[in-house]
């Protein structure tokens, strides 16, 4: 039974989330990334991938037509994310995960969430807390 | 009886280099660059490089290798895609890379010998002090993490590296150096709880003159333990695919 949900964009107020920008980035990340535009993405997890010195996560919804949408986010090396308080089981295939990122400049499909809100299943996993250190 | 003055002479070298030593600072502990020197950030304001406030002395094919080096961070960073930093394919951070970077270290100190153990990489990188002459070559070099000697001057400890892999960088932004390059760093205590360094580069062929960096401070880190921090090919490779390229290029129609 597929739990994919809509894959909706949507711009979030800036301020909102700024407190938990970390100040070192993934290299190119700044580049690559608007890290002044917030984005929601409302999705199922399809994969997540426990990696140094970054983890992913892989994302499934639809957009406003229906339409399949798969969404690929680049996040935090565990040691960080275990820093904020999440754990390697943050999530499984098949949760239901809304998420806020900075989208790519240039494609849609990719976003970067270091240190942003998250919803699993409804709830906030963890204790998130911007640890401000150094990430590859 | 010669046996024995011979014996004595030995034991007074002995005593005499251990109390040597214990006057000797100990830099032993886990640091962490500070947020106000390097990365460009706090109150320091860097133009071209992270080790420096000031514009680089290049010689015109430093200028060239400078500007051919396309970096994912600093005041000339690309989206990696179209970029040509030696990590991204999870090749090593070479040794000042490594010192400029804000993750922990450990150092380790011998009378000997100094250690520098990196979380990021997971590497160490060695430090002889133990009264060797500074080499002209080494022979099977380059090294990514050079080769080199310590010794003590007061409370300074002054490091002379060579034979660093000249495809590393100096640095995040993309500061070149050459196989020619040769390093002093003088690391010394600011506080019993703070390091400082600065590094003078010497290398004819990427820069006009020495060029000196500014102090750059680390921070002794209350919990020590360091963190691996892999950069395993195969994950780099998967990240690259279908994150890091693609946040980088336009997405195309399936």
């Amino acid at each position: 039974m597929s739990r994919s949900r809509s894959l909706k964009l949507v711009p979030f107020t800036f301020g909102i989330v700024l407190s938990v920008m970390p100040l070192f980035g993934h290299h190119g990340t700044g580049a690559s990334y608007d890290q002044k535009k917030w984005v929601k993405l409302d999705g199922t997890v399809t994969e997540f991938l426990w990696r140094n010195p970054h983890s992913s996560l892989y994302l499934q919804g639809k957009d406003d037509a229906g339409k399949t949408v798969n969404y690929s986010i680049e996040m935090f090396s565990p040691g960080q994310m275990v820093k904020q308080g999440y754990t390697r089981n943050i999530f499984k295939v098949g949760d239901h995960v809304v998420i806020e990122v900075h989208p790519s400049f240039t494609n849609p499909g990719v976003g970067e969430c270091l240190g942003c809100k998250i919803l699993v299943n409804g709830k906030e996993p963890g204790n998130p807390v911007a640890s401000g250190n150094a990430a590859q | 009886m010669r046996r024995t003055f011979i014996g004595a002479l030995c034991l007074f070298s002995v005593s005499a280099a251990t109390a040597l030593a214990q006057q000797r600072p100990d830099f032993s502990g886990t640091w962490l660059l500070t947020r106000s020197a390097g990365g460009g950030r706090g109150d320091v304001r860097l133009p071209e490089s992270e080790w420096s406030t000031e514009k680089l002395p290049f010689t015109a094919k430093g200028r060239a290798q400078f500007l051919a080096n396309k970096p994912g961070k600093g005041p000339r960073m690309v989206a990696p895609v179209n970029g040509n930093d030696p990590i991204g394919g999870a090749n090593p951070t070479g040794l000042y890379r490594a010192l400029i970077y804000a993750r922990n270290f450990e150092f380790v100190q011998t009378p000997t010998k100094l250690v520098q153990l990196f979380e990021w990489g997971r590497i160490f990188r060695e430090i002889y002090a133990d009264g060797r002459p500074v080499p002209d070559d080494i022979p099977d070099g380059p090294y990514w993490y050079g080769y080199s000697v310590g010794k003590w001057e007061g409370d300074t400890l002054v490091v002379e590296t060579l034979a660093l892999e000249n495809r590393a960088w100096l640095d995040e932004w993309g500061t070149p150096f050459s196989d020619q390059a040769r390093v002093q760093e003088r690391w010394r205590h600011t506080a019993p709880d703070r390091l400082e360094l600065r590094i003078t580069v010497t290398d004819p062929v990427m820069y006009e003159k020495p060029w000196t960096s500014m102090p750059v401070v680390y921070a002794l880190q209350k919990k020590g333990d360091l963190k691996e921090i892999i950069f395993a090919p195969m994950d780099e490779q998967v990240f690259n695919d279908r994150i890091r390229n693609p946040a980088g290029t336009a997405a195309t129609k399936p």
